[in-house]
């Protein structure tokens, strides 16, 4: 019986977290096209969620029909003159977004089922352009930081590309003859790495060529990360890059009356170009530590062993299957030594 | 939204009932240890693929490893398998470097197995430096050997210690106990080699046909578990065997099998070994042609780098 209560009482709990028993309006907007828009999609009004992207349609005018369900709490931030923008996440990480822009007035919400225009709609740009859209300067604001970014970002991905050129034989080995079997993915790298052997035996030149070439990935490497911890400290410094970006009408006091919430999201992204790039740094340093198409592999072979121990281990620890958290690898000695052929 | 919420249900049932059986957290993690345990694996299949370069870049990648998060069976059992490698590649130096830190890791951990697995090795070494003697005051202390992987290999090493001292018969009795038990564990590698060591206790004895008998075992399961430098060593001591049973055509196809295993392999002086076995077998027959090819490859071979 308690647990039943119990039970209830954890349902009930998780559906009001859930919204399921919540009033929600549906406004619709429409834009030219559906990239970056998708069911489910977060809509926000100064970083907080306010609603979602109920439905995604195109409709008989080759137009895309946007349905946004919009959270009972923020109904009433649905003014007349309001318009969505779509915000796509220029860094990449993460989905984009919908940025409701309320009208700057006071009249009682938009009824439900109303058309809210899309800032690339004539009527959007419209009432942009009138003045009449509380379009927060900060977001300009952020997006002239992007803009900094955004050099930056082009480096990352072409060294990032770099990397990938540079590991792509060896990931093929690897990855595409596994079939989950650890023998059988051995046999692959050992097969792989017969040929590397041979290769950098066959010539010493290969062997500088990918010392060099490693060497000026880490160098390439230590140069962004250099740029973005400088870019990332000027944000955090409240008289560094921030007010000489910002709107001098207050539009710092803006970007920060949201409890930080726009400004936490983006230092957060900062952090996360910071970990990727401390990824690929660490691996880079361990490339010219050794021979570096070797170190690839050997790279390559711990993520591909990684990955499978990781699922072996999730299905070990299903309740279903009874197992439980794998206990290290037995470490066995090499015994083998040469016949003796005397007769 | 109705289906939803029975589904929402039902996974909060299945994650109520597995946060109550989950299993407990890990004790530590192994992450490191599971790397070098990778890698001693990587390098005791480029062993046996006669890769001992890059097998001993695995070992000591795997020591590496272990060092870096001290633990010590995992040394030891990484600089004993350094060793065998460097016995493998003739750096005896390095090798018996490799194997006083194995066996000090080894008293170390405290563990019986690992402790008589740097033996073996060390024994190895002793016979590499045709030490016979030093080998069997090292082994004859630890007599009996226990009934596991490593007492076998014990029986084995003695075995092949006695053989060196002209001791053919206790050799016939310790690797008949090798045999029996590598034949219980089905260890086809190991029942191979003791087979191997069989046949040539048996040729010192003049048992030449039993000695074929106890080859062609070999030779089947070397194959099964595509033993590369075993496979090379059958073929060659099948064309002694041949030999000695006076059949020189035989004799000349195992040679000529065993040199191509080699030559395959890029092990140019086993290579040469059976070349110049394959050579003396095609002059006792009398086969011009072949004598000018077989002399052509020799040449060749020891020409190559």
């Amino acid at each position: 019986m308690v647990s039943m209560v119990a039970l209830i009482a954890v349902l009930v709990l998780m559906g009001a977290n859930q919204r399921w028993f919540a009033r929600n309006y549906v406004f619709y907007s429409r834009f030219s096209t559906a990239d970056g828009v998708t069911t489910g999609m977060r809509v926000r009004l100064k970083g907080f969620e306010i609603g979602k992207v109920v439905k995604v349609k195109l409709n008989s005018y080759n137009r895309v029909r946007v349905d946004i369900a919009i959270y009972e709490d923020y109904y009433d931030k649905i003014r007349p003159d309001s318009v969505v923008d779509l915000a796509t996440d220029p860094l990449g990480l993460g989905a984009g977004s919908l940025n409701l822009l309320p009208g700057l007035n006071q009249l009682p919400p938009m009824e439900e089922h109303s058309f809210l225009p899309s800032t690339e709609s004539n009527l959007g740009k419209a009432l942009m352009a009138e003045g009449v859209v509380d379009k927060p300067l900060a977001n300009g604001a952020i997006a002239g930081i992007i803009s900094q970014i955004e050099p930056l970002l082009v480096e990352v991905r072409g060294t990032a590309a770099a990397v990938t050129h540079f590991l792509g034989d060896i990931n093929g080995a690897v990855e595409g003859r596994s079939k989950n079997q650890i023998s059988a993915l051995m046999t692959t790298i050992q097969a792989t790495m017969g040929t590397i052997e041979s290769v950098l035996s066959s010539t010493g030149a290969n062997a500088n060529t990918l010392m060099v070439s490693g060497r000026d990935l880490m160098k390439n490497l230590n140069g962004i990360t250099g740029n973005i911890d400088r870019l990332s400290s000027q944000l955090q410094d409240p008289k560094g890059l921030i007010p000489k970006l910002l709107d001098p009408q207050g539009s710092l006091k803006t970007f920060l009356d949201d409890k930080n919430q726009l400004y936490n999201q983006f230092t957060q992204i900062l952090a996360q170009v910071n970990d990727t790039l401390g990824q690929v740094k660490g691996l880079a340093q361990y490339l010219n530590q050794s021979t570096p198409m070797i170190s690839g592999l050997m790279e390559d072979t711990q993520t591909t062993l990684k990955k499978t121990s990781n699922v072996m281990e999730g299905l070990s620890n299903n309740p279903l299957l009874r197992g439980g958290i794998p206990a290290a690898k037995p470490q066995t000695s090499t015994l083998q030594g040469a016949r003796d052929e005397s007769f | 939204m109705n289906t939803i919420k029975a589904v929402a249900v039902v996974l909060l049932l299945v994650g109520a009932i597995s946060c109550s059986s989950a299993p407990p957290a890990p004790d530590g993690v192994h992450d490191q240890r599971d790397r070098a345990a990778d890698l001693l694996k990587l390098g005791q299949q480029s062993f046996q693929s006669v890769h001992y370069q890059q097998a001993l870049t695995f070992f000591l990648s795997a020591a590496a490893i272990n060092t870096a998060v001290d633990d010590e069976e995992g040394m030891a059992a990484a600089w004993n398998s350094a060793a065998t490698a460097q016995l493998a590649l003739g750096l005896r130096g390095d090798a018996l470097k490799s194997l006083k830190i194995a066996e000090q890791m080894a008293k170390a951990s405290q563990k019986t197995p690992l402790i008589l697995q740097v033996v073996i090795n060390q024994v190895q070494a002793d016979l590499d430096a045709d030490d016979p003697q030093a080998a069997k005051a090292r082994l004859t202390p630890l007599l009996p050997f226990p009934n596991t992987v490593e007492g076998a290999a014990l029986w084995h090493a003695l075995a092949t210690v006695q053989k060196a001292l002209g001791e053919i018969g206790p050799a016939g009795i310790s690797v008949a106990k090798a045999l029996a038990f590598h034949r219980s564990k089905k260890q086809d590698q190991d029942t191979a080699a003791d087979l191997f060591l069989t046949a040539t206790l048996q040729g010192h004895q003049n048992k030449w046909t039993q000695a074929k008998t106890s080859l062609l075992e070999a030779l089947a399961l070397d194959r099964k578990v595509e033993n590369t430098m075993g496979l090379g060593q059958d073929w060659r001591a099948l064309g002694i065997v041949d030999d000695h049973l006076d059949d020189q055509a035989s004799a000349r196809q195992s040679f000529e099998r065993s040199q191509r295993i080699f030559g395959a392999a890029g092990l140019k002086d086993q290579q040469i070994r059976s070349l110049k076995l394959l050579l003396q077998t095609v002059t006792k027959l009398g086969l011009k042609d072949e004598i000018t090819r077989v002399q052509n490859l020799l040449d060749a071979s020891a020409a190559a780098p």
